[in-house]
């Protein structure tokens, strides 16, 4: 991930100035568990009758809280963060939005791109394999269920390290997105012949070379390892056109 | 789409429109001319090629100035257009190409400002314009650990510390300075520059923002200068302080690492 220095804050300006608060959500148009904490006398006991499930955009009217407190509401469960506008104003109704952070700033270039990016441009890859790159780089944690992870930046400088030294026999692989985070590449020949590479941190990859009935040949060796063994094999299974 | 990624450190140029509703009155939370200029640019997107809709919000938030929508031309992630209550935006990437980036955005601008007019008792305006560049520099091409490291090899900018104080400190680990200038030409207009450096798995990534900005009450049009031309302008002045900027902030050395990248 690209930590930039300063944390930055996704309020836009233009915010009416109402706490704003990170929570996480499970789903991002699903239900969560807000945790509603009252500043003025927290204690487990009120803290945990104030948890509800809300949608993203519902209004709180159905939380109840004392006349006149005031509170503010704090995170829980896991899942990608969400921010959180709302006016903490007491009584039984307050209004609250819950916004992607994806949706306060107009650039959209993912953080797992842009740390590569002097890296996308060595490395020789067609705009269609950078394009697929980026969409994949958008998904967030949680996009095939709560584990899933988004695109590591790692993976990605594995693969493109890879690609640069073999692209010159390559075409462009099926790219697809583990759930652990990693890029996967697919480049298939037939139902049974192909090759499979998993990008991990740290120039790992997996991988398996499938090419007939019998014939497998699979490992964790460096990027740099396999495409020294992927330059010497006959049957040149980078140039496999990809799966439709 | 064809070809090899282009070399360059451009990674995002953003246009960006904001608009006001209301304005001196009370905050709203709900952008009243959302619906009415989301289906508008929306139907102007799609003429324009824009036919694949990502919606980021179910149901509407009503946030001002946040994204809902991005549309995009089939699977390519650039160019988009964005919108959302009180904000248009078009981005581009490694395409970029300012006269056809220009026509796009102020094509988006008037759809926006036509529909906007529709709403007088709301009296919208245009507050704010923004053209942001965004530049990544990764550790093949930048070897400096920090911020203050990039600038002194990588631009041709000098920030120094006082002795008095690197006395008392060890060698400074991150930073992110932003520098910000009226323009002598536009009047309520900004240019502003930022360095910032990040991390990917220990390694120093640096990021360069440059960005023109004007934000008012209302965007200057007149009867001689009507908005396609007041934007015209605007626009043109802010890509020429831009790319003049960027051209004499980056050091030499540093630009020559992408052009050896063939």
């Amino acid at each position: 991930m690209l930590n930039m220095d300063t944390a930055q804050t996704f309020l836009p300006d233009s915010l009416p100035p109402y706490p704003a608060i990170l929570a996480p959500n499970t789903d991002r148009v699903g239900t969560t568990t807000l945790h509603i904490v009252d500043p003025v006398a927290p204690s487990s006991a009120t803290d945990a009758a104030r948890q509800a499930n809300f949608f993203i955009g519902e209004t709180f009217s159905r939380l109840a809280a004392a006349a006149g407190a005031s509170f503010k509401i704090a995170s829980a469960g896991v899942g990608p963060l969400f921010n959180v506008y709302g006016a903490g104003t007491g009584g039984s109704s307050f209004k609250i939005a819950i916004v992607d952070p994806e949706s306060v700033t107009s650039n959209t270039m993912p953080d797992a791109v842009s740390a590569n990016w002097a890296l996308y441009a060595k490395a020789g890859i067609s705009i269609q394999t950078y394009a697929k790159l980026v969409n994949l780089g958008r998904k967030v944690d949680g996009w095939r269920g709560t584990a899933s992870k988004k695109l590591s930046d790692g993976s990605i400088k594995t693969f493109l390290d890879f690609w640069k030294s073999i692209h010159d026999l390559a075409v462009d692989p099926f790219l697809t997105l583990a759930p652990s985070g990693n890029l996967f590449a697919e480049w298939h020949q037939s139902w049974n012949s192909h090759l499979d590479i998993e990008f991990a941190d740290g120039g790992i990859v997996f991988f398996g070379l499938f090419t007939g009935k019998n014939s497998v040949l699979e490992g964790k060796v460096s990027a740099d390892e396999l495409a020294n063994l992927l330059r010497g094999q006959k049957r040149k299974p980078l140039s496999w056109h990809q799966k439709k | 789409m064809a070809g090899i990624l282009p070399k360059a450190p451009l990674a995002e140029v953003v246009f960006e429109l904001r608009w006001d509703v209301a304005p001196g009155d009370l905050p709203l939370l709900a952008d009243p001319t959302y619906s009415k200029v989301f289906d508008a640019v929306s139907a102007h997107a799609v003429k324009q090629g824009f036919e694949r809709t990502v919606d980021i919000h179910k149901p509407y938030t009503g946030i001002p100035t946040t994204i809902s929508r991005r549309m995009y031309r089939g699977e390519a992630p650039f160019p988009l257009v964005q919108m959302g209550p009180c904000i248009f935006a078009y981005n581009e990437s490694v395409d970029y190409e300012w006269v056809a980036f220009r026509r796009q955005a102020i094509k988006g601008a008037l759809t926006v400002a036509a529909n906007l007019s529709k709403f007088r008792e709301f009296k919208p305006e245009i507050n704010h314009l923004e053209l942001r560049y965004i530049d990544a520099f990764d550790p093949s091409v930048v070897t400096a650990a920090t911020t203050l490291e990039f600038i002194e090899r990588g631009t041709n900018m000098k920030v120094q510390l006082p002795p008095a104080l690197t006395k008392q400190l060890r060698a400074s680990t991150a930073g992110r300075v932003k520098f910000e200038w009226p323009l002598i030409v536009d009047e309520g207009t900004t240019f502003s520059l930022e360095l910032g450096s990040g991390f990917r798995e220990k390694m120093p990534i640096m990021r360069m923002e440059s960005k023109v900005v004007w934000s008012g009450r209302r965007f200057p049009i007149s009867a001689a200068t009507p908005i396609r031309a007041a934007l015209a302008s605007w626009l043109e002045t802010a890509h020429r302080v831009t790319s003049a900027t960027f051209k004499a902030i980056v050091s030499e050395q540093l630009f020559s690492t992408f052009k050896a990248i063939e």
